[in-house]
């Protein structure tokens, strides 16, 4: 038989241990691979197609989180990966970072290196790249060809607040089938 | 033959793949004669939150006719926050569209003969007007303005050259269709 596409079928290989938070929402055909375990926060949301490959090390995702489509989060060593709260992460990302701060914003197509380090408030630009084990500092905006400023405009707050209405959102539209990964 | 069966063909003559992703069909419509190529992610499912008391079918993403989606792109409505309600809005594109390959769309409006290359990256509620042509790789900042006739590259996208007049018939997807 094929191997199915969509990795949380109960015929393919067993899920890793997941720690789902009551409030989360999980889309449907989210993969799930790797044997360390996969802690997910209160209100986060994961769109479907979204990987989650802990097979190097645990994966920790924080409250009020977004995870989109197609966006893969791979743990890169024994120490694993951690999102802090209120993380963005667009579609078409490849993280493999160590550590990614709160209020965090990643778009679209964005690949984080090994053991990479991201800090509070940073804001990455489509198609950006940070390189292996780097490591920026809180209030970093990556934009263009990997140039780097600070943010100065203390929207901090305001954005906690779009990402929770951007939740809300998402929790009308999008269906929740976080049981089918839990059972 | 093994080509031909990758696609489902509708009644309006849309060639859908068996491969591709379409969530919340209901809340797209195909214009006809539109080709969706393997791994296509359409997001129909981000529709506009409308208030409770009129609950009309909402159509989250048009697509007009002779467009062409190529693999493992991916269209996305744009959110924003509007009068404190935070909500996702429709997204329209035109007749002749051309998405390239791993291309990530989340443009409002999308005008007729656009071409958009590979790994470009549409931001969120750009307008891009008639006869355009998008390189590859170029990343369009959101809420931008594209106007018509113009050829955009770069990250961030700037207009880098003028389109001829002749544009549209360079940029016509008919022979296209005709080939898949």
């Amino acid at each position: 038989m094929a191997p199915k596409r969509s990795g949380a079928s109960a015929s393919s290989a067993p899920l890793p241990p997941l720690s789902i938070d009551s409030t989360a929402l999980l889309s449907d055909a989210i993969s799930f691979s790797g044997t360390y375990s996969i802690t997910i926060g209160a209100n986060s949301v994961l769109h479907p197609r979204c990987k989650l490959n802990s097979t190097e090390g645990p994966i920790v995702i924080g409250s009020n989180c977004i995870i989109s489509e197609r966006t893969q989060l791979i743990a890169p060593d024994i120490d694993g990966l951690v999102l802090g709260n209120y993380v963005h992460v667009e579609v078409n990302c490849h993280i493999q970072a160590a550590r990614i701060g709160d209020a965090t914003s990643i778009e679209v197509g964005t690949k984080l290196g090994k053991g990479s380090c991201i800090g509070d408030n940073c804001t990455l630009s489509p198609l950006s790249t940070i390189f292996d084990v780097d490591v920026l500092p809180a209030y970093t905006v990556v934009y263009g060809e990997n140039h780097r400023r600070m943010d100065n405009s203390a929207t901090a707050v305001a954005r906690n607040e779009t990402m929770l209405a951007h939740i809300d959102c998402l929790k009308k539209l999008l269906l929740n089938k976080a049981e089918k990964y839990t059972r | 033959m093994s080509q031909k069966s990758e696609y489902i063909q509708t009644e309006t003559g849309n060639k859908v793949s068996r491969k591709s992703l379409i969530i919340g069909s209901q809340n797209i419509i195909l214009g006809g004669k539109t080709i969706i190529q393997a791994d296509c992610c359409i997001r129909g499912d981000l529709r506009r939150l409308v208030p409770q008391n009129q609950n009309a079918a909402a159509v989250a993403i048009a697509v007009g006719r002779y467009c062409f989606l190529s693999k493992g792109c991916l269209l996305r409505p744009p959110s924003k926050t509007y009068r404190g309600q935070f909500s996702y809005y429709p997204m329209k594109l035109g007749d002749h569209v051309f998405v390239g390959e791993a291309s990530v769309v989340e443009a409002a409006v999308i005008g007729s003969y656009v071409s958009i290359g590979k790994n470009c990256v549409i931001g969120k509620f750009s307008i891009i007007k008639d006869c355009v042509r998008i390189e590859d790789g170029t990343v369009i900042a959101p809420n931008s303005v594209i106007p018509s006739f113009s050829s955009v590259e770069g990250h961030p996208g700037v207009v880098v050259e003028e389109l001829p007049e002749t544009a549209a018939e360079m940029l016509e997807l008919k022979e296209l269709y005709k080939s898949i």
